[in-house]
């Protein structure tokens, strides 16, 4: 283990970990599947060799890690179970929206999810998403306009209220 | 509110008001405080085994070297795990109060004294300079790699506290240069490194936002 590694975890441990949360409604799980993201990195990093796309590599890693293990979720358990996974309880700074704000982004459909998550967490453009989940820059497009609206529709009225 | 139309131009769709609260909302979730050191000592455990495997395809001498190396405690790390090591589990670990001090002292040249006749590397010459109100508290010895290293720790009044570890630097791969020390923050904490007549030191924050360059 290199200091590069352990920087490369310090700068990227938590945008990971919020992408993770997003996608998999659980802390835990989402501790698991960055922590497995980094591991893979240990093994096989070193076959990037543009080291600007190492956060890229990262958080396709952990998209299809996630990917994986809701696919053998699903194969053991039916959909009425799955759908009955509540939204993640978490500890936050901000008292205002965040608890709603992360339900809501939790509880969108798959399709939009990552995409969301991943313009809103970590500011990614349209490329940077479409390579990081392996989709068209349309598709991308599309499915975060779709995505943000429905977010946005969940959240409106309460942020309104602060106004 | 509508959703606005993406703009092409720049790769990313505008942002406004609402889109601005979101994203604020989504950032304010912390990872747990130990993911950090935990993904490091995963990774690190990862690597040993991942050795080990490695070790089983070398020459038959090579393989008794690095056992007989083990066997006499002689086996080499290196200096930037030792840093992660002692930055990321054990000042965590001793912040928490979850080890015992091996000795309680406020008295430096006791605690020096006590870190010789247990023969374990200590901070003799070093360098840093515990000024202010900062005064040591107790030392402990550890193991690392078959290596013994020592930690003596400074508190101010109990508030803040400085882990000053030290560690034969002949056991390292890589120890840091002598003279000006390299200053790294590693799961959040600051770190400084030198090394100073054969010994490798590595002073470590214990709490973020310490300036360690006040003690040299």
């Amino acid at each position: 283990m290199s200091a590069e590694f352990s920087s490369l975890v310090e700068a990227h441990y938590g945008g990971l970990f919020r992408f993770a949360v997003s996608l998999a409604r659980d802390e835990a799980a989402a501790a698991d599947l960055t922590q497995q993201t980094f591991l893979k990195w240990a093994r096989h990093g070193d076959q990037l060799r543009d080291r600007t796309k190492a956060k890229t590599w990262l958080f396709t890693t952990l998209h299809r890690e996630f990917l994986a293990t809701r696919r053998k979720v699903r194969e053991q358990a039916d959909e009425s179970e799955l759908d009955s996974i509540p939204a993640p309880q978490i500890e936050v700074g901000n008292k205002i929206d965040a608890k709603a704000a992360v339900a809501a982004l939790s509880d969108l459909d798959e399709t939009y999810r990552a995409p969301v998550a991943m313009f809103y967490l970590e500011d990614l453009s349209y490329a940077e998403i479409a390579e990081s989940l392996d989709i068209p820059i349309g598709t991308v497009m599309s499915r975060l306009s779709r995505g943000r609206e429905r977010l946005r529709k969940i959240l409106s009225p309460a942020s309104e209220l602060h106004e | 509110m509508s959703n606005p139309e993406p703009n092409l131009s720049d790769g990313r769709p505008p942002l406004d008001e609402l889109d601005l609260l979101i994203r604020q909302a989504v950032r304010a979730i912390e990872p747990p405080p130990n993911l950090y050191g935990k993904i490091l000592a995963a990774a690190a455990e990862s690597g040993s085994a991942a050795a080990v495997e490695a070790e089983g395809k070398l020459s038959w001498w090579s393989s008794l070297a690095a056992a007989g190396a083990r066997l006499f405690g002689t086996a080499r790390g290196a200096f930037d795990d030792f840093r992660v090591e002692v930055a990321t589990v054990r000042t965590p670990q001793l912040v928490a109060a979850r080890l015992k001090l091996d000795l309680r002292s406020a008295e430096l040249s006791q605690l020096v004294d006590w870190l010789d006749q247990a023969r374990a590397p200590r901070p003799d010459g070093s360098g840093f300079r515990p000024e202010g109100n900062f005064g040591p508290v107790g030392c402990k010895t550890f193991q690392w790699h078959g290596q013994r290293f020592s930690v003596i720790c400074f508190y101010d009044h109990g508030k803040r506290g400085v882990h000053l570890f030290s560690i034969n630097g002949r056991s390292l791969h890589h120890p840091p240069p002598e003279g000006t020390p390299q200053w790294l923050t590693l799961g959040g904490l600051p770190t400084a490194s030198w090394s100073h007549g054969g010994t490798s030191f590595v002073l470590v924050a214990g709490g973020p936002g310490m300036n360690l360059g006040e003690y040299f």
